[in-house]
């Protein structure tokens, strides 16, 4: 039996997934508090120690940061918060409904039993008022015939006798199977009732929790905000003449926090699209000049054409551009998007390269799997380290996503 | 003017650079969360939700790692400057 015949649908979804979900964003929250108290707790352990322009510049610096990783970790702990008691909700509501469910559908496997047994007693009432008619009939003639007919008439009374006790037992199961009907009916509404009521409060709470989750942005520390603008702390403890800092750490140009909230249901098919197409070249060999023809099916990409077909997979870019001319384009902007960051490193040379990452999935054709112009294919990479995203001079992500 | 203990900049250091990895870390945990909403209204919600955070984590890393390079490259220019110094003043010394 389907459960549309019982009318009402048992709640979707893996509880235990979620609440799994819930705990690993839980353990993220924690993590990203811990690493924000260490910020902190290491800015204060300097406080003695290191005084100065320089050091100002490094307790600001310092407390930007600390302060991003609370509030993200604010946000995970929220997410992972909402997760939990959604995960509690489905889970009890899922149990309304198959309990509901079973009971609805016995409710009806009943009533179709108490159906068939109403339409045999009422079939059994009619034969029996059919032979009692007769009988009487029969009765009626043979009286009539006077002694004559006296055994006929005797056995007609027997038939009728017969047919009456016949037509007693089949009302009293027609009676029988009226009242059970009714009660089963009405027992079903209920079952029915509370299924739709734990369709309904599973809805609501799906909905609640999507809420709270579209509310959630994370942004990063806006230290890294200022494109090409090294916090004040790194020239601030440039040294004396000839002693140069030898290691220096370089912000991500246009990196900084999200400029646009999360993404709306529209764009989601962007980045389905984006998905499907990128998905669809992984294998692909690396070719120098490759995807810069046009957007037609190419017999490989190298770097620029992969990403320039992924954003007009998504709807962006009128053709396709090197790494050099991606800064600029018609609704590609500054800073890392929601779910879409392209990472371009604008060079002349052979050390340009550009590599997208969409859903925290990392795309990128012939890169730092092997030498630029003729390394890996296009390949799904795992998440590069933050020394190698580093290197990448522009961060750019389509609008709205 | 300012007022420094190098070694102590040196080993604030080592714990801001580590940020990087611990991020890379919860990254990782977070991305075993995938399709946990599969099925239910909340889906949409949900992937863009994890899609933002995968996102957004590498550029904390970043600017952990940033920071905590930052301090190094102080703290190496301050030992150097120190260092100098100190040999400026021996030599100075060495002179008398």
């Amino acid at each position: 039996m389907s459960q549309a015949d019982v009318g009402f649908r048992v709640p979707g979804g893996d509880a235990g997934s979620m609440a799994d979900a819930a705990r690993r964003y839980e353990i993220v929250g924690r993590g990203l508090e811990a690493i924000g108290v260490k910020v902190h707790g290491t800015q204060a352990t300097l406080t003695g120690a290191w005084q100065g322009q320089a050091a100002s510049s490094y307790h600001d610096t310092s407390s930007t940061v600390g302060t991003s990783f609370h509030a993200a970790a604010r946000s995970a702990a929220t997410t992972s918060a909402a997760l939990r008691r959604y995960s509690v909700e489905l889970e009890h509501c899922q149990r309304e409904g198959i309990i509901s469910k079973h009971q609805a559908e016995r409710c009806l496997a009943e009533i179709q039993t108490q159906t068939r047994q109403l339409s045999s007693a009422e079939s059994d009432a009619n034969a029996a008022r059919a032979e009692l008619g007769a009988a009487a009939h029969d009765g009626a003639v043979a009286h009539g015939a006077g002694s004559l007919g006296a055994a006929s008439a005797a056995a007609a009374d027997r038939r009728a006798a017969t047919a009456r006790a016949a037509l007693t037992d089949a009302q009293s199961r027609e009676r029988c199977s009226r009242q059970k009907l009714a009660h089963l009916q009405e027992e079903l509404a209920q079952w029915q009732a509370k299924g739709r009521r734990a369709e309904e409060d599973a809805h609501a709470a799906a909905h609640r929790t999507a809420a709270v989750l579209r509310a959630q942005t994370v942004a990063p520390p806006a230290v890294l905000a200022a494109a090409g603008a090294a916090p004040a702390a790194y020239p601030a403890v440039t040294p004396g003449p000839g002693q140069a800092v030898q290691v220096q750490a370089r912000p991500l140009a246009g990196a900084g926090p999200p400029v646009n909230g999360p993404i709306s249901h529209s764009s989601r098919g962007k980045v389905e699209a984006m998905v499907r197409f990128a998905d669809s070249v992984v294998g692909l060999p690396y070719v120098w000049g490759g995807g810069h023809g046009g957007w037609g099916p190419q017999p490989g990409y190298d770097c620029s054409g992969f990403v320039s077909a992924v954003l007009h997979a998504g709807g962006y870019l009128s053709q396709p551009v090197d790494t050099s001319a991606l800064v600029g384009q018609p609704a590609i902007l500054a800073g890392p998007g929601h779910v879409v960051t392209i990472y371009d490193r604008a060079l002349p040379s052979a050390s340009g390269h550009v590599i997208i990452s969409i859903n925290g999935q990392f795309y990128e054709s012939g890169g730092s799997s092997g030498p630029w112009g003729g390394g890996g294919g296009v390949a799904k990479i795992g998440t590069p380290s933050p020394a190698y995203l580093a290197t990448f001079t522009n961060v750019l992500h389509p609008q709205g996503l | 003017m300012f007022l420094v203990t190098p070694e102590d900049v040196v080993a604030a250091s080592a714990r801001l650079t580590a940020i990087g990895d611990e991020v890379d870390e919860l990254h990782r945990h977070l991305s075993g969360c995938r399709s946990a909403a599969a099925g239910t209204p909340t889906e949409g919600a949900f992937d863009d939700l994890l899609g933002h955070f995968s996102a957004m984590l590498p550029h904390f890393g970043l600017a952990g790692e940033h920071l905590g390079v930052a301090v190094a490259g102080a703290g190496m220019s301050y030992s150097r400057c120190e260092g100098g110094l100190a040999d400026a003043c021996e030599a100075g010394q060495g002179g008398e």
